[in-house]
C-alpha cells in the first residue's frame, strides 16, 4: 500500500497529471489521425523527453499510449478507415452502425470498451509486474540470458508467418547491437574508424528512424499511390445521438468485456503476441456468442452490419493489451511490444534501466508509471467523450500532404537533438529506410528491435554465464543449479518449434487431400 | 519463380552476403571478442541461404515485376529520402537550420498535393519549419544549428 500511495504521490503533482492529460488528448488526436499512431507520436516524443523530467515524461507517455487505441476508432467507426491497426475489426460494425444512424452509440460503446478493458488491464499491471518483479531479482547471468532468449523466441514464435524471417530479423538485430566497444574487452568492432560509432549506434536516432522515419516513407507511398488513383477523401455521417450507452446495453455488452478484456491482457503479458492477436481472438470469441443468443432476432442486425458486441469485442481487448504489455517491461526489462520498447528507449535517456532493478532504484518513477495506467483510464472516459465530435470533425481537415513532411522534420530534428550532430540524422534516415525495406520484404519488425534493445544485455549475460560456467555451454540447461533457466529454455524452444510443427502439419493435411481429391477425380 | 519468391530469393542472398562479410571482418577482432560476432554473422549467412533455397523450391508461376509499384517508390519514398538527405548536407555545410527546412517542407508539400496553390504552399511550408525549430530551439532548448544573424535576432 505504501508503494501504491508513494505512485499517487508522484502522479497527482498538478503539473505531473497536466502532462497525463495532455497525454491523453494527443494519443486521441494521433490515433484519429489515419497513417499515424503511438509508434510516431513517441519516435517524435523521445529525444524532447530528455529536456523534461521523468515524471512529466513518462505521464505524456503513458495518457498518450491508453488513448491512442481509442483515437484509432474514431475514424474507423466514422469512415471505415481505422486510425491504428488495433481498429480495424471495430469499423466492421462500427461503421455499419453509423451509417445506420447511430454513430454516437457506437462511439460511446468504442469509448467505454476501452476503458473497461483499459482499466482491467491497469490493474493486471498493478497486482502481476510487482511480485513478477521481485521474483526476478534472484536471476542471474544464466536465467537473464534464458529470458532474454525465451521473449526473443516468443516474439517470433507468435509473428505468425516465416520464422525464418523472424530468425533472420532477430540475428540482424544482435549483429547490430554488437557495432561498438566489445563490453568484455573494450575492442572496437564494426566501427569502421567512425567515432560516433564507438559506444554503439546511437540508440535514439536507431528508434526514430525504424518507428518514424519508416512510417513517414510509407505514407509518402500512400500519398503517391492515392494520387495516381485519384482517390477522393470518403464522405463522413453525422453524430446526431447521443454518445451515452444506457444501462440495459451495458449489461448486455459485460460479458463480451469481461471475456475480451481477459484475452488481452493473458495476451498482452506475453512478449510479441500484440493487439492484432488479440482483436482477432476476442472478435471471433464473441462472434459465436452473438450468433447463439442475438442473432435473428427482431431488431438485431446480422453480426458485422452493426452489432454492439462487433464493437465491443475488439476495443475491450485491445486496450486490455495496453497496460499489461508492460508488465514483461517494468518487472522483467523486457519489451512487450513495440510501444514498450519504445518506453525502454526512454527510459534509457533518463538513466534509467527497466526491469526489477527499477522498483529498487526508482521506485517512485515505478509506481507512478503503474498508477498512470490507471488514472488514465478513469480520466480517458469523460476527455474522450467531450471531444469525440471535435476530433472527429478536426482529422479530416488535416492534409495528409502537410503531415507527412512535418513529422520527417520533427523525426530528423529530434534525432539530431540526441547528440547535436548531423550524424545522428545519418542514422535516423538509414533506420528509416533498413525499416521500409525490410517491412516490403516481409521481415517482420518486432523481433529487430526486441534484439537491438536486449542485444548488449544478451550479449553481457552470456559472456558473465560462461565465464561462470567455465565455458560450458550446458550451463544454461542444468536442472539441479539453474531450474529457472531450464525452463526458460524449454518454453523459448516450443515457441520455435511449435510453430514449425504446425506449419508442417497443415502442409502433410494439404498434400493428404490433394491426393484424396486426385484419387476421386480418377 | 512467384513474384514473393524473387524478392526472398535476392532478399536471402543480400542477408547472406552482408553475413559473410560480417563473419569476415569478426574473424579479424581479438579473439575475445569475435567469437560472439561471428556466430551471428554465421547464422545470418545461414538464415539467407536458408530464405534463398526456400524462395528456388517453390513453384514457378509467371508474373511480371509490377513497374507502377516501382515508379511510386522512386518518387514518394526515394524522393523524400533525397530531399532530407540533402537537407542533412546543408546543416552540415553551415547553411542553417530553417531556411533548408523551409525549402524542403516547401519542394515535399509541392510535390505531393495535387492541386497547386503557391501561397497556401509557401504559408504551410513555413508555419512548419518556424514552428519545429521553435518546439526545439525555444521550448527544449536544443542547439539547432542556426546562421548567426538569425541567432542573434532570436537572442
Amino acid at each position: 500500500m505504501t508503494e501504491i500511495a508513494l505512485g499517487f504521490a508522484t502522479l497527482l503533482h498538478p503539473t505531473v497529471l497536466g502532462f497525463l492529460l495532455i497525454g491523453i488528448v494527443a494519443g486521441l488526436i494521433v490515433g484519429a489521425i489515419p497513417g499515424l499512431n503511438d509508434n510516431i507520436a513517441f519516435a517524435i516524443f523521445i529525444p524532447l523527453s530528455f529536456s523534461l523530467s521523468p515524471t512529466y515524461a513518462f505521464a505524456l507517455m503513458v495518457g498518450l499510449y491508453c488513448s491512442a487505441a481509442v483515437g484509432g476508432s474514431i475514424p474507423a467507426i466514422m469512415v471505415k478507415v481505422p486510425g491504428t491497426a488495433s481498429a480495424v475489426l471495430t469499423a466492421i460494425d462500427g461503421h455499419a452502425m453509423a451509417r445506420n444512424g447511430f454513430a454516437g452509440r457506437a462511439l460511446g460503446i468504442a469509448i467505454t470498451s476501452s476503458v473497461f478493458g483499459g482499466f482491467s488491464s491497469a490493474l493486471i499491471l498493478l497486482f502481476f509486474a510487482p511480485p513478477m518483479a521481485a521474483f526476478a531479482l534472484r536471476f542471474g547471468y544464466v536465467e537473464n540470458f534464458s529470458l532474454g532468449i525465451l521473449g526473443m523466441a516468443s516474439v517470433i514464435g507468435l509473428l505468425g508467418g516465416s520464422i525464418i524471417k523472424g530468425l533472420l530479423s532477430a540475428v540482424l538485430g544482435l549483429l547490430v547491437a554488437t557495432i561498438g566497444f566489445s563490453l568484455q574487452t573494450g575492442y572496437p568492432r564494426y566501427t569502421f574508424g567512425i567515432d560516433n560509432l564507438y559506444e554503439g549506434v546511437p540508440f535514439v536516432p536507431l528508434l526514430v528512424g525504424l518507428f518514424g522515419i519508416t512510417a513517414v516513407l510509407e505514407l509518402s507511398e500512400e500519398l503517391i499511390r492515392d494520387r495516381r488513383k485519384g482517390v477522393a477523401s470518403p464522405d463522413m455521417p453525422r453524430i446526431t445521438d447521443s454518445l451515452f450507452i444506457g444501462w440495459p446495453l451495458a449489461k448486455r455488452l459485460l460479458p463480451t468485456w469481461l471475456q475480451c478484456s481477459l484475452l488481452g491482457n493473458v495476451i498482452g503479458v506475453i512478449p510479441g503476441a500484440g493487439m492484432l492477436m488479440a482483436i482477432y481472438m476476442g472478435y471471433e470469441r464473441i462472434s459465436h456468442r452473438y450468433q447463439r443468443l442475438f442473432a435473428g432476432k427482431p431488431g438485431e442486425p446480422e453480426w458485422g452490419q452493426g452489432a454492439p458486441e462487433g464493437i465491443a469485442a475488439p476495443e475491450s481487448a485491445n486496450n486490455a493489451v495496453v497496460a499489461s504489455s508492460m508488465v514483461p517491461l517494468l518487472s522483467l526489462g523486457i519489451p512487450g511490444n513495440s510501444v514498450s520498447a519504445l518506453f525502454i528507449g526512454a527510459m534509457m535517456i533518463q538513466g534509467m534501466v527497466p526491469g526489477p532493478l527499477l522498483f529498487i532504484d526508482h521506485a517512485d518513477i515505478a509506481w507512478m508509471i503503474i498508477v498512470a495506467f490507471l488514472v488514465a483510464n478513469v480520466l480517458m472516459w469523460p476527455i474522450a467523450y467531450a471531444l469525440v465530435r471535435t476530433i472527429s470533425g478536426m482529422v479530416f481537415r488535416l492534409p495528409k500532404y502537410v503531415l507527412v513532411p512535418t513529422i520527417s522534420l520533427l523525426c530528423l530534428t529530434g534525432a539530431y537533438s540526441d547528440e547535436n550532430s548531423v550524424f545522428s540524422i545519418g542514422v535516423a534516415i538509414a533506420s528509416g529506410i533498413v525499416g521500409y525495406a525490410t517491412r516490403r520484404l516481409g521481415i517482420p519488425h518486432a523481433p529487430l528491435i526486441l534484439a537491438l534493445v536486449l542485444g548488449r544485455t544478451i550479449e553481457d549475460n552470456l559472456s558473465n554465464a560462461l565465464n561462470i560456467g567455465g565455458g560450458n555451454w550446458l550451463i544454461f540447461l542444468d536442472p539441479a543449479e539453474h531450474p529457472i533457466s531450464v525452463a526458460l529454455m524449454a518454453g523459448a524452444a516450443l515457441f520455435i518449434v511449435g510453430p514449425l510443427l504446425s506449419g508442417a502439419r497443415r502442409r502433410f493435411q494439404a498434400q493428404r487431400r490433394a491426393a484424396e481429391l486426385e484419387l476421386e477425380n480418377g | 519463380m512467384h513474384v514473393v519468391g524473387i524478392i526472398d530469393f535476392w532478399s536471402g542472398l543480400v542477408f547472406a552476403c552482408l553475413g559473410a562479410a560480417a563473419c569476415v571482418m569478426a574473424l579479424g577482432f581479438d579473439s575475445d571478442s569475435s567469437t560472439y560476432p561471428a556466430a551471428l554473422a554465421a547464422a545470418l549467412m545461414g538464415l539467407g541461404l536458408a530464405l534463398v533455397v526456400k524462395a528456388v523450391r517453390r513453384p514457378a508461376a509467371a508474373k511480371a515485376v509490377d513497374a507502377e509499384g516501382s515508379r511510386i517508390i522512386l518518387w514518394g519514398p526515394g524522393l523524400e529520402v533525397g530531399v532530407w538527405c540533402l537537407w542533412a548536407l546543408t546543416l552540415w555545410a553551415g547553411l542553417g537550420y530553417i531556411g533548408p527546412a523551409f525549402l524542403a517542407v516547401l519542394f515535399l508539400i509541392m510535390r505531393h498535393c495535387a492541386d497547386r496553390r503557391t501561397r497556401l504552399h509557401v504559408a504551410q511550408a513555413a508555419g512548419v519549419a518556424i514552428g519545429v525549430f521553435a518546439i526545439f530551439y525555444l521550448i527544449f532548448q536544443v542547439p539547432l544549428p542556426e546562421l548567426e544573424f538569425i541567432r542573434d535576432m532570436l537572442e
